[in-house]
């Protein structure tokens, strides 16, 4: 089995779940605690994809959200070769920055891949966000969009598969 | 007692005592009757009294005892001699129960004592702990003292001197600093931009998660750079310490090498490490380059990094210094080579004179000019008229003009140039002493003078031709003096000249200075040239 190291981030609004979807992937918990991230959040979790015999370390860069990532800057999203885009589905104004945050990465990056995620989809009766909506900002992007809930673990690991299956394509 | 009392008073009124029995009797009587109590009533009295005097000393013993409790000082020393034997003696039968027992409210007070009076603990535990520092202490300077002198008098020793000798400290530094203790845990190959993992050898345990790690530093050496790199400095981060660890960074274009080391490194080390990554760069470039995280693509990197980690270790880094010491084996040779060739120099001038000597002693008219001096001009400096050849006789010597090889009178007569066989013979004529200081034959010519007609000039002195205007360009072979040339072309202060060798008739060309011709008639401004090949 061929295994291959990629740099992915985590790019999107603060407290719309970045760190969350990541700690769910990686460690399969949930913590209802808002601990923002300040700087970066860095870890590592593996993928097979058994149709193509390979593995796939994905290193994901956790990245502070909203007006805290110019602080950061897109200097740590150099040699990324993807994303995921997440936005808080109860929250309509972080669905809207998801583009620009994509963009930031295209700019270093103009071949890397994305997938757009709603985050909390198991808040059912706050979301103002559908799915939809997040297809339509993705659209410059490749156009793939999830639903998923750190919480419940819906589509998690599905959205991390999505974006490396983009890559593989 | 109060009983028996009552008793006699019973007694007394139960039995009727005759009148008649007198007072006497009846005392003498009641002496015998109550002989027993009455002893007994002063045995009781006594001890009643006893009773007083003990309770007053017991008293007075419990107050001495109180106040004993009260003054912590009087009541260390009353225990002392008590408490130590018996916890000495519950240590050695019980040891982990007395940890047990004890242990908590020890650990507490000492918490507590530490919180509330931390000096006194600190004066209290000096004695103790300075004493077993400073022992444990002087054990590990004798150890290494013990290790420096096995090191000073091993075999290796007199290799060591010449090193220190070669890096200006003395051996015994040397030593010193190659008993420091050095270790590399972890060498990491990571990409730049990615951080990506590249290779990786490990050399102790070590429980770093070595896929995180690349990412780890290099989000580190991008935000010290982000930090404190933003006004245009290239500057990176290139070591980071954490503990008694410490990672040591060198980096490439493409990639950086991380180690993680504990100790103090030896100088070399740092060295060592750039240029491992430089030359991986030089093999590998394109590969560190376009690395995609296929970790198959760059599994050859592995061998050679856990190759060249076997290479860091102190002693191989002395051994095989890369820096300063890895000239030590050239130095010395090249030295070596030089004495050999200086004493082969002596012999050969010293078996040059004995050949010149009845030259220059057999005819005097002839011999003292017989050997013309070489002018030879290996600078563009120009040199005054005065260091012309002259007529200096022997003792072979260099010439007074700065010349980079010295060449003496000798080699005129041995070889001077393979191409010039016209070599001038010992018994050539005395050259009559260039009296006049020839016209430097640059001066600005008429126009009306120019021609295309060959322009012939006469060399000055014996001097050598050059295959281009540079001093320091190939020999093709020397110009004897007097020797009639034909000006080809003029190149700054340089001439290029054509000459016809006697013996052969071969037509030769090369350049000399200027200075080292007398020219018939002034150069015609065709044969200034601006560059020596036009
Ligand atoms: N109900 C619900 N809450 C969530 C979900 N994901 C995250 N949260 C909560 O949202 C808050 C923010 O989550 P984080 O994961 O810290 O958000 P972030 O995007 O990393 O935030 P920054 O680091 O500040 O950019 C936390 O209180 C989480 O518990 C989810 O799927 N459902
Ligand atoms: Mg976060």
């Amino acid at each position: 089995m061929k295994t291959f190291r990629k740099k992915i981030c985590l790019l999107g609004h603060y407290s719309v779940g970045k760190t969350s979807l990541t700690r769910r992937f990686v460690e399969d918990r949930f913590d209802e605690n808002y601990l923002s991230t300040i700087g970066i959040h860095i870890s590592k979790q593996s993928l097979v994809l058994k149709d193509k015999d390979m593995e796939v370390e994905l290193l994901i860069w956790d990245l502070a959200g909203g007006e805290r990532f110019a602080d950061v800057g897109p200097y740590y999203l150099r040699g990324a070769v993807g994303a995921l885009v997440v936005c808080d589905l109860t929250d309509a104004r972080s669905s809207w920055e998801m583009p620009y945050h994509a963009s930031q990465l295209r700019e270093v990056n103009k071949d890397a891949h994305f997938v757009f995620v709603g985050n909390k989809s198991d808040l059912t009766d706050q979301i103002v966000v559908s799915l939809d909506d997040i297809r339509r900002l993705s659209a410059d992007f490749g156009g793939q969009a999830l639903l998923a809930s750190a919480k419940d673990g819906s589509n998690v690991s599905e959205a991390f598969a999505m974006l490396v299956a983009q890559m593989y394509r | 007692m109060t009983s028996d009392v009552t008793g006699i008073s019973d007694w007394e009124s139960e039995i009727e005592i005759p009148e008649q029995l007198d007072e006497r009797m009846l005392s003498a009587l009641r002496f015998i009757i109550l002989r027993e109590e009455r002893a007994r009533l002063e045995s009781l009295e006594e001890q009643s009294a006893h009773s007083e005097e003990t309770l007053a000393s017991l008293e007075a013993t419990i107050d001495e005892l109180s106040n004993r409790l009260g003054d912590d000082r009087a009541l260390v020393d009353t225990l002392e001699p008590i408490v130590a034997p018996v916890i000495s003696r519950k240590i050695t039968e019980n040891r982990d129960e007395m940890a047990r027992t004890i242990g908590p409210v020890i650990g507490e007070s000492i918490r507590v004592q530490l919180r509330n009076n931390r000096e006194d603990i600190v004066d209290a535990l000096y004695p103790v702990i300075g004493e077993t520092v400073a022992k444990s202490v002087r054990e590990s300077f004798r150890e290494f003292q013990k290790s420096i002198d096995r090191q000073l008098r091993g075999p290796a020793n007199i290799g060591r001197t010449i090193q220190a000798q070669m890096k200006g400290v003395s051996a015994s530094e040397l030593a010193l600093r190659e008993s420091l203790p050095f270790s590399i845990n972890h060498i990491f190959l990571i990409q730049h931009d990615t951080g990506l993992l590249m290779t990786q050898h490990q050399l102790t345990d070590s429980e770093m998660p070595p896929g995180l790690i690349g990412s780890m530093l290099t989000a580190i050496r991008q935000f010290a750079h982000d930090s404190f790199g933003r006004h245009g400095t290239s500057s990176q981060l290139d070591e980071i310490q954490f503990g008694d660890e410490r990672i040591i960074i060198e980096s490439g274009q493409h990639a950086y090498v991380a180690a993680v080391v504990q100790g103090t490194e030896p100088t070399q080390f740092h060295t060592a490490l750039r240029d491992y990554i430089s030359n991986l760069h030089i093999e590998h470039g394109p590969a560190l380059r376009d690395y995609d995280g296929d970790v198959a693509s760059l599994e050859h990197l592995q061998t050679g990094l856990s190759d060249f980690s076997g290479t860091l270790s102190p002693e191989d880094l002395t051994a095989n210094p890369s820096s300063m010491g890895k000239y030590t084996v050239p130095v010395v040779s090249g030295c070596l080579v030089l004495m050999l060739l200086g004493l082969l120099g002596f012999m050969f001038c010293l078996y040059a004179t004995f050949k010149l000597w009845p030259l220059i002693f057999a005819d005097d008219n002839n011999s003292l000019t017989s050997v013309t001096p070489t002018a030879i001009v290996v600078t563009d400096t120009p040199s005054p008229p005065t260091v012309r050849p002259t007529n200096t006789p022997l003792p072979p010597t260099a010439t007074q003009e700065p010349t980079a090889t010295p060449i003496t009178a000798v080699s005129v007569t041995s070889e001077p140039a393979t191409e010039v066989p016209t070599v001038v013979p010992p018994t050539a004529t005395p050259e009559p002493p260039p009296s006049a200081t020839p016209e430097p034959a640059i001066a600005p010519t008429e126009p009306s003078q120019v021609t295309d007609a060959a322009v012939t000039a006469n060399t000055l002195g014996n001097v050598w031709v050059l295959e281009e205007p540079d001093v320091y360009d190939k020999r093709t072979g020397m110009l004897l003096k007097d020797t009639s040339v034909t000006l080809l072309a003029v190149y700054g202060d340089w001439v290029q000249l054509e000459w016809t060798v006697a013996e052969t008739g071969a037509v030769k060309q090369g350049w000399i200075l200027r200075r080292w011709i007398e020219l018939a008639q002034p150069i015609p401004e065709s044969l200034i040239t601006p560059t020596p090949n036009s």
